[in-house]
């Protein structure tokens, strides 16, 4: 390659350097026009990726009024009428902490339950095991909304409606999760789980010694996809929380609005919404972005 | 922290929470009360007004009834079909339910008429187009609270910049002034021609003023490839291709705030709220306009009632919240508070001294709440995208008509 090109050794004291050999200009130039190219490439990738997030802080920033390009995209004139009818809610609070609950102790959950299955899958030998591993997958292909009425007559019947274990349990036996974790914990080498068990451990002793530490990376991720799941869930907590105390945050502000809503209103609801996610994915940014990278999943 | 006590903490949080279980939820009411619970959706735009007013009315009918306990819960319109159908499916359903014209046939099964939970003074009280419209096979399936009248609304700072004095009174007038408004730059109308809207409010008005209906008489086929309604599409498609309309709209609609109507480009709607443009045109610029006019002249306009469901377990308590809350001093309270309009004739009017509703006012009588079919809205599914089709030059409007009639058979078979 003619931009590498170093002198012979002879040709230099055995104590100098060698001195890297001057770029030809034109190379040079295209090598500098190539970074300035790719840095501009970036950043209008990052203002085109930024742009939606600042045109909703912004416009749930105005006054209701019409919206022309560009001048609503300036920061003035400002008002908080929006936020003011949206965070105003006397219930506000309630609503996020019934939220909160709803999206943690399903986390918490599907990690549990999604690791001890796909454990089974994954190490295990009994009989039926790929029947039923993909009989369990199968539940991937069938629409949410064709189980949801059988789901809520269920948790009806069982007098969970308006109850946050009505909410919760549900959604507990999460099909993609089990698959990736049997996935990810297939990949684990045998040869551990035979040694541990040549040592006296018992299966419970397995699980909470060697497979809950060498997935810590998958529960990661998975806690971030399924806790934003969660927190913009609207159908199914709209259907079992009936009561106001039992809104979550999306439900909850849904309800304070007109059937057609000011997009100011529609975007300052979006804002409260979003910050709470954005703190988690803030937080949990290197898991998700090697979630998006290896599991292929999106939020 | 080990892993093992990690397990233990999140075991615990897990068994916890879900033991929480008692914390939410509304069990029965206290020994010897019976509960009615009703489901409302935000019909007042202010949630603390509205809940004020739900309030105050309840506390007065539990004075007179103290045995009955009333709850009232304000759902978001968002997905209202999903959760009361679901709800009613598994048995959970409310008592009372607010529910418009165009749901009640869907429903019908699941409904108990009120006819008799309300006194012969109350039910003769309606107006005669108000009754009609809730009635389904002559029984009443809710007791109105409010009515609407979706009259077009001009926009007089469009019609100052164009320089134009005088207000359409038939859909002929828009065809006469739309080229006066393009050469200034403005557009005459607007046609929304997204599923996401209401034919309703879109184009049956339009084929309705030409005489024309959705449904044949009996209601076993559709009739909306009939003359007047080819009339009607003709029409738009006059508008369209004139350019005297934004034609983006056809296929997609943004929120109003984004597209020319909210922008003070356009001169007359009437598929939009006042409500909705008020704070972008000025409420002094909101001229209302009585229905316009064809072979006749007619509208929509909706009505809102309080329904009984099948399931509502003690049914002579929740007649009796229902004929309290729709009464005429409520109704007259709920509507006032939330800018509708009243179903009864001894309200008397309401708006007299506001010039945008006192117009609106008066066109309730000549509104209509469409068909009431139990396929209705499956019907305007097919007939979408015929009209987009006949709009966008891809067919013509008979074949478009023709074929979303075929489309629609099948539905009503």
């Amino acid at each position: 390659m003619t931009d590498t090109i170093t002198p012979p050794a002879t040709a230099a004291p055995a104590t100098e350097r060698p001195r890297r050999a001057r770029r030809p200009y034109l190379a040079d130039r295209a090598g500098r026009g190539w970074v300035i190219g790719r840095t501009a490439l970036l950043l209008a990738g990052a203002v085109l990726t930024l742009f939606p997030f600042y045109a909703m802080v912004v416009l749930s920033l105005k006054p209701t009024g019409p919206v022309t390009f560009p001048d609503s995209l300036l920061p003035w004139p400002f008002s908080t009428e929006a936020y003011d009818q949206v965070i105003g809610a006397k219930s506000v609070l309630r609503w996020m902490g019934n939220t909160l609950v709803y999206s943690v102790v399903s986390v918490v959950g599907v990690l549990l339950f999604a690791s001890m299955a796909g454990y089974a899958f994954a190490k295990k030998r009994f009989p039926g095991k790929e029947t039923m591993f993909w009989s369990f997958l199968a539940m991937l292909m069938v629409p949410y909304h064709v189980t949801m009425i059988p789901t809520f007559i269920i948790i009806s019947e069982l007098n969970g409606v308006d109850t946050y274990w009505g909410m919760i349990v549900p959604t507990l036996a999460n099909a993609q999760a089990v698959f990736l974790m049997r996935q990810f914990i297939a990949s684990l080498p045998d040869s551990l789980f035979e040694a541990a068990r040549l040592d006296g451990c018992s299966e419970w002793r397995v699980y909470v010694s060697i497979v809950l530490p060498l997935i810590k990376p998958i529960l990661a991720t998975l806690g971030v996809f399924v806790f934003l799941w969660h927190w913009n869930d609207f159908l199914w907590p709209l259907i079992v929380g009936q009561s106001l105390d039992m809104r979550t945050l999306t439900t909850g502000i849904a309800s304070l609005q007109q059937e057609n809503v000011p997009l100011n209103m529609l975007l300052a609801g979006s804002v409260v919404a979003f910050v709470p996610i954005f703190m988690a994915y803030l937080i949990g940014q290197r898991y998700f972005q090697e979630g998006v990278s290896t599991t292929g999943i999106k939020g | 922290m080990s892993v093992r006590k990690s397990l233990s903490a999140v075991a615990v949080a897990l068994v916890a929470a879900l033991a929480a279980t008692g914390c939410g939820g509304s069990g029965s009411g206290d020994s010897g009360k019976t509960t009615v619970t009703m489901w409302i959706y935000p019909v007042i735009v202010d949630e603390a007004k509205h809940r004020a007013h739900w309030d105050e009315t309840v506390k007065a009918f539990q004075s007179a009834n103290p045995n009955i306990e009333v709850k009232t819960e304000i759902f978001p319109w968002a997905n209202r079909d999903q959760a009361l159908a679901t709800a009613i499916a598994g048995n959970k359903g409310p008592d009372v339910v607010y529910l418009i014209p165009d749901q009640l046939p869907k429903y019908a099964r699941n409904i108990e008429p009120v006819d008799k939970y309300l006194e012969d003074a109350a039910k003769s009280d309606y107006h005669e187009n108000v009754t009609k419209s809730v009635s389904i096979d002559g029984k009443m399936m809710g007791a109105p609270i409010l009515t609407s009248a979706a009259t077009p609304i001009c926009n007089k700072k469009v019609f100052a910049a164009v320089g134009e004095t005088t207000y359409p009174t038939s859909w002929n007038d828009l065809l006469t002034l739309a080229p006066k408004f393009k050469a200034k730059g403005y557009d005459i109308a607007a046609y929304p021609g997204d599923s996401k809207q209401t034919l309703n409010q879109t184009f049956y008005p339009l084929m309705w003023s030409a005489g024309g209906d959705v449904f044949s008489p009996d209601g076993t086929s559709v009739a909306f490839n009939s003359d007047a309604a080819k009339k009607a599409l003709t029409f738009v498609k006059q508008l369209v291709d004139g350019g005297y309309v934004d034609k983006s709209l056809i296929t997609n609609v943004p929120s109003i705030e984004q597209t020319r109507i909210g922008q003070n480009k356009v001169g007359c709607v009437w598929h939009v709220p006042v409500a909705e443009v008020e704070k972008l045109w000025g409420k002094e610029n909101i001229q209302a306009v009585p229905h316009f006019t064809d072979v006749k002249q007619i509208g929509y306009g909706t009505v809102g009632s309080l329904s009984m469901l099948k399931g509502a377990k003690n049914k002579e308590a929740a007649g009796k919240w229902i004929a309290f809350a729709t009464n005429a001093e409520n109704t007259k309270k709920y509507d006032l508070a939330s800018n509708f309009f009243s179903p009864r004739k001894s309200t008397g009017t309401l708006y007299a001294g506001d010039p945008v509703l006192s117009v609106q006012e008066q066109q309730v009588a000549t509104s209509t709440v469409g068909p009431l079919h139990e396929k209705a809205r499956d019907v305007q599914g097919v007939l979408f995208p015929e009209i987009q089709a006949a709009l966008l030059g891809k067919k013509s409007v008979e074949q478009a008509l023709d074929d979303a009639a075929k489309a629609a058979a099948p539905l009503l078979r």
